[in-house]
Parts: structure tokens; C-alpha cells; sequence
């Protein structure tokens, strides 16, 4: 029935885009998901990956582009796609008045699971989930990140072949992120699934993720593995925090044949620079020729967040960090139209 | 394969449950109505057209007050559900939109129809010379069924275009009042001025009470085979108005 290239597939986007007035949140995205795969979507908050995710769960449909999950289209098959797949929102989506164990019977019973497959899937995932023993307490009782377990195995409830996360670990303390973490790890094991998830993480995605794309104003910048990503950004990465920058010292910098690439911020420099424990004593030289005090500096070897910058010219947690008010308005306006 | 809708009204009829106490407050209305105001005022006037007494009267029309305040608000679980987060994952299951709205609506009206229950036992203890046969209360009871469906669907109609529940509660309590007073669950409604007389006919409600009574007590305005097609007319076309409205709105 499927062709064999098919079969490997778990999603493919062709041109997916959407619009909402003005804005363009997703600009014509095409990508592919491999079957087993945990692939990420990176990117900082309104990049688009919360759309992305709404499109490909038939929650909303595309201006343009289309796509198709598990084989099915997501405008054309519509129940097919829902069936293939399990979601767990960004926000909460539990009935906190049941129980642990009720909220997992509603979503077998939606899903038509016939009762003794019922019951015996709950006993498997709230074992999973390591929930067994308060399944019978109202969820109003449970921490985030009890909740988060129970949300996840109910997306898992009727053995969908993809699974969406739309930030899984957001608000949820260190230790809690790490134990998700381990559990997705265990459900993308244990039960064979495709994981696609979104996150402004950058730990998060590196630990977890397969392949990643990072997208940025509702375009894929990059994709590739982690450690392929990172190797783009060629050579060391040092940050340097001087008393004061200015085009000039800029300019100056980027004359030395070490330096590989440069970029400015206020507080300092952040250089992409060859065979790093030689460079960094130049760069402070340099500076200091230059009558400028260093006041601070680190070499480290790439992570996701330079490669972030590599591709963008900006820093993710700039974006992040500082705006979730914004962040939480901008999603409801979406929601509403 | 009504598994689903069964899955929703199941989740609705725990929820109103688990919310203790809320059988005994409701009981708290009706026991007013009949005891202060029934009582009273049947004590201090002289019906015309009443046919009993006028605590008799009253009674099966506080029955219908009851199972009117209680569905009419079981809209506003959409709204919550909306709220919390809780729609999406109905929203995003594989069934249709008719076994949602079959779900929540049948879900609002089994709740509305424990009060309703417990009011209509309380009725048959208070009223006079009110000794019903098993089919009359049978009777009732399938009326205010219907009745609840029907006001089911007027709150899920409100309540698909709505965003926040204090909005739609307003409004909703606007539209109570009117129907209440104008629906002859007070008063008899055969020496009525005509505009008035025109706002009745309008009224839905006032062809649940009028069955609800004739059940009861053998006295009704329309013959109750009348009563159950206009009301059951009204609920199918509700019904179909709020799954229409809510293929329309996102999650």
C-alpha cells in the first residue's frame, strides 16, 4: 500500500505556511521526521513551533502547504492523522475534579478502546509513569510534574505512531525536567514512537533530540543532528566581557586571521575563533593595546545556542527569557481567531 | 460506537457529584418558593382558574423553576472546560461533533434532573389532595427530561460564542427571570392581557410547566401531546443550532 521510501517517514511538510493577518507564522516549512525518531523543533517563543504543532495535529488548517502524518494528509484525512497521533499540549489539559486513572479511562473511551484493553493499557502506563499508587487521587493533588507524567501517558492511551509535545518541561523546576526527560526517553524506547517535540530549550533539545530544526520568524534555519550542528559553527566559541565596545575595537578584532566570525553585544564579544588556548592570550592583547580592560572571558566548545546565533545572528535567550507576559498575550490572540 | 458521548456525560455526572453539598443547597430555592411564597400568598388570595389550591398549583411549576435554573447554566462547563484547557483534548479525539454536543447535553440534563428529582419529591409531600398515580409521575418525569434538554441547549448555544463564564452567567441570569415569571409556573394564564398572553406563547417554558402540571394534576392549558411536540420541536432544533455552532469555534 505505502511505498518503501514512505514507510521511513513519520511526517513530511510540503510548503507548510500560515498566515494570521499580517503576520506570517510559518513560512513555508517543508521538512521530514523519520520513524523512531525524537526530533525537535528549536526556536525562541512566537517562532512558529506552536503552530507548527496545531497544523500537523488538525487543530488548524494551513493557509498554504500541506502535510502528512503517518502517511495520511492533514487536510483530506482528518480522523486518519488524529488517530496516528497522541498531543500533549503546552498548557494543562487535565480534568483536575478526576482521578489520575479517570482522566486516562475518558481519553481510552474517546478513543473507542474497548474496556479490558482499557484497563490493562492504564495499569501499563501509570506504571510508566510511575503513578500507580496515586491513581486514585483527584489531580487536583498532583504536582507539575505529576501532571506532566499523566498528560504525557494520556497522549500515549491509544498507541498513537506520533507523538507531539509542545513543550514538555516548560515551567517545571531542574530536577523535574531531568526525570521528563528520562521518561520521554523510556516512552520513545519502550513503545516505538515517534516524538516530535518544540522547545526553547537548548539543554532540552541537545539531550533529547535526534535531528533538530531550528526555526526562527517562522522559517527552518538549520537541521541536522546536534553534534552536525554544533560542528558548523567551526572552531571554539569565546566569550569576551570588555568595559566598553564600539565598531572600531569590532573591526579591529575581526582583523586577526584566528577569528573566524564575530558578533557585538553590549556588554562584550562573542568570536568564534580557531585552536582556542592560543587565541584567547592574542585576543587579550589585542584589547589591551587597544586601551580596553577584559573583564571576563570563557572559551568553551560550541553548544546549540551558539549555533542558534551562528544562524540567526541572535541569541535565543534573549527572546525567552524576558518576555513571557508578551508571550502568554500573543498565544491567547492566536487561539481566539 | 457512542462511546465517546458516553465517555463526556459520564465525566459530567461526576463532576456534579464530587460537588458536595450542591443537591442540598438547590433543595434550599424550592423549599422558599413553595413554603413562604406558596404558602403565603395562597393564604391571602383567591385564585380564579387555579382548579386546587393554590400551594397544588405552584407546586409542579417550582418543579419546572428548578429544572430550569439548573440546565440553563450547564452551559457554562464549556466555557470552563475552554478555560482550563480540558476542550482540547476533546477537541482533538477522532469523533464527531454531534457525539460532543449528545454528551454534554444528555451529561447537563442528568444533573439538572437529580435536582429536578429531588424537588419534584419534595412537591408530592407539600401539595394537597395531590395524589398522583405512578404514570403521571413517570409522565412528569419524562417532561422534565425534555425540558432540561431543551434548556441544555439554549446555555450550549450561549455558551459556544462565549469566552469568559462570568459573561455568559449574566446573561444568561437576564434571561431567566422573563422566562420564569412568564411561563405560568406562578400563575394561571387564562385572564392575561394580550401582550402578555403573546409572551407566554413565545415562551418554551411555559409548555414544560403546562405538562408538568398536567402530569401531576390532571389541569393543563394544552393537551399534553400539544405540549410534547412544540417542546420536543424546540429541543431538536436547539440542539442542532448549538452542534451547528460549535463545529464553528476552536478549541
Amino acid at each position: 500500500m505505502e511505498s518503501g521510501a514512505l514507510l521511513e517517514i513519520a511526517i513530511r511538510t510540503i510548503g507548510l505556511t500560515k498566515r494570521f493577518g499580517e503576520l506570517t507564522a510559518v513560512d513555508h516549512v517543508s521538512f521530514e521526521v523519520r520513524r523512531g525518531e525524537i526530533f525537535g523543533f528549536l526556536g525562541p517563543n512566537g517562532a512558529g513551533k506552536t503552530t507548527t504543532i496545531r497544523m500537523l495535529t488538525t487543530l488548524l488548517k494551513p493557509t498554504e502547504g500541506t502535510a502528512e502524518v503517518w502517511g495520511h494528509d492533514i487536510l483530506k484525512e482528518r480522523d486518519a492523522v488524529r488517530r496516528s497521533i497522541g498531543i500533549v499540549f503546552q498548557d494543562p489539559s487535565l480534568d483536575d475534579l478526576l482521578t489520575g486513572r479517570e482522566n486516562l479511562e475518558f481519553h481510552g473511551r474517546i478513543y473507542g478502546i474497548p474496556k479490558a484493553e482499557r484497563n490493562r493499557r492504564i495499569k501499563e502506563l501509570l506504571e510508566l509513569a510511575q503513578l500507580s499508587e496515586r491513581a486514585d487521587d483527584l489531580v487536583r493533588t498532583y504536582s507539575g510534574g505529576m501532571r506532566r507524567r499523566l498528560e504525557i501517558a494520556r497522549g500515549l492511551m491509544h498507541h498513537p505512531k506520533v507523538l507531539f509535545l509542545d513543550e514538555p518541561t516548560l515551567g517545571l523546576d531542574p530536577q523535574t525536567r531531568r526525570a521528563v526527560w528520562r521518561y520521554i526517553q523510556r516512552m520513545n524506547k519502550d513503545e516505538e514512537i515517534t516524538i516530535f517535540l518544540t522547545t526553547h530549550y537548548m539543554e532540552e533539545a541537545d539531550y533529547l533530540c535526534d535531528r533538530i530544526a531550528i526555526i526562527d520568524y517562522g522559517r527552518i534555519v538549520a537541521l541536522d543532528t546536534p553534534e552536525r550542528l554544533k560542528s558548523y559553527v567551526g572552531g571554539e566559541v569565546v566569550h569576551l566581557k570588555i568595559s566598553e565596545t564600539n565598531q572600531k575595537i569590532l573591526k579591529r578584532l575581526s582583523e586577526e586571521d584566528f577569528v573566524q566570525d564575530i558578533k557585538m553585544f553590549r556588554e562584550g564579544f562573542i568570536l568564534t575563533v580557531k585552536n582556542g588556548q592560543r587565541a584567547v592570550p592574542r585576543l587579550i592583547e589585542v584589547a589591551t593595546k587597544l586601551g580596553i580592560t577584559v573583564e571576563e572571558c570563557s572559551i568553551h566548545m560550541p553548544n546549540l545556542e551558539d549555533v542558534f546565533l551562528h544562524y540567526t545572528g541572535r541569541r535565543i535567550r534573549e527572546e525567552s527569557a524576558e518576555k513571557p507576559i508578551f508571550r502568554a498575550m500573543w498565544m491567547r490572540g492566536m487561539r481566539r481567531r | 460506537m457512542l462511546s465517546a458521548a458516553y465517555a463526556i456525560w459520564l465525566r459530567e455526572v461526576k463532576r456534579e457529584i464530587r460537588e458536595r453539598g450542591r443537591i442540598i443547597g438547590n433543595l434550599f430555592t424550592p423549599i422558599i418558593w413553595l413554603g413562604i411564597f406558596g404558602v403565603g400568598l395562597g393564604k391571602s388570595m383567591r385564585f380564579s382558574g387555579v382548579g386546587t389550591d393554590y400551594l397544588t398549583f405552584l407546586g409542579p411549576g417550582i418543579v419546572a423553576q428548578t429544572v430550569l435554573f439548573s440546565s440553563i447554566f450547564a452551559g457554562v462547563s464549556v466555557i470552563y472546560d475552554r478555560e482550563y484547557g480540558f476542550l482540547k483534548e476533546i477537541m482533538v479525539a477522532p469523533i464527531s461533533r454531534a457525539e460532543i454536543i449528545l454528551g454534554k447535553v444528555f451529561g447537563g440534563a442528568t444533573a439538572s434532573m437529580i435536582q429536578g428529582t429531588a424537588t419534584l419529591i419534595l412537591v408530592l409531600f407539600m401539595g394537597r389532595g395531590l395524589l398522583p398515580n405512578i404514570l403521571g409521575i413517570i409522565l412528569a418525569l419524562g417532561f422534565m427530561l425534555l425540558l432540561s434538554l431543551a434548556l441544555v441547549g439554549v446555555g450550549l448555544v450561549g455558551a459556544s460564542r462565549m469566552e469568559r463564564a462570568g459573561g455568559f452567567q449574566n446573561i444568561m441570569r437576564m434571561l431567566v427571570m422573563p422566562l420564569f415569571f412568564s411561563s405560568g409556573a406562578l400563575f394561571p394564564l387564562n385572564n392575561l392581557p394580550e401582550w402578555l398572553r403573546i409572551l407566554t406563547i413565545l415562551n418554551p417554558i411555559t409548555y414544560g410547566v403546562d405538562a408538568i402540571r398536567g402530569s401531576l394534576l390532571g389541569i393543563s392549558i394544552h393537551p399534553l401531546w400539544f405540549n410534547f411536540l412544540i417542546l420536543g420541536g424546540f429541543t431538536l432544533s436547539i440542539i442542532l443550532l448549538g452542534a451547528h455552532l460549535l463545529k464553528g469555534s476552536e478549541a
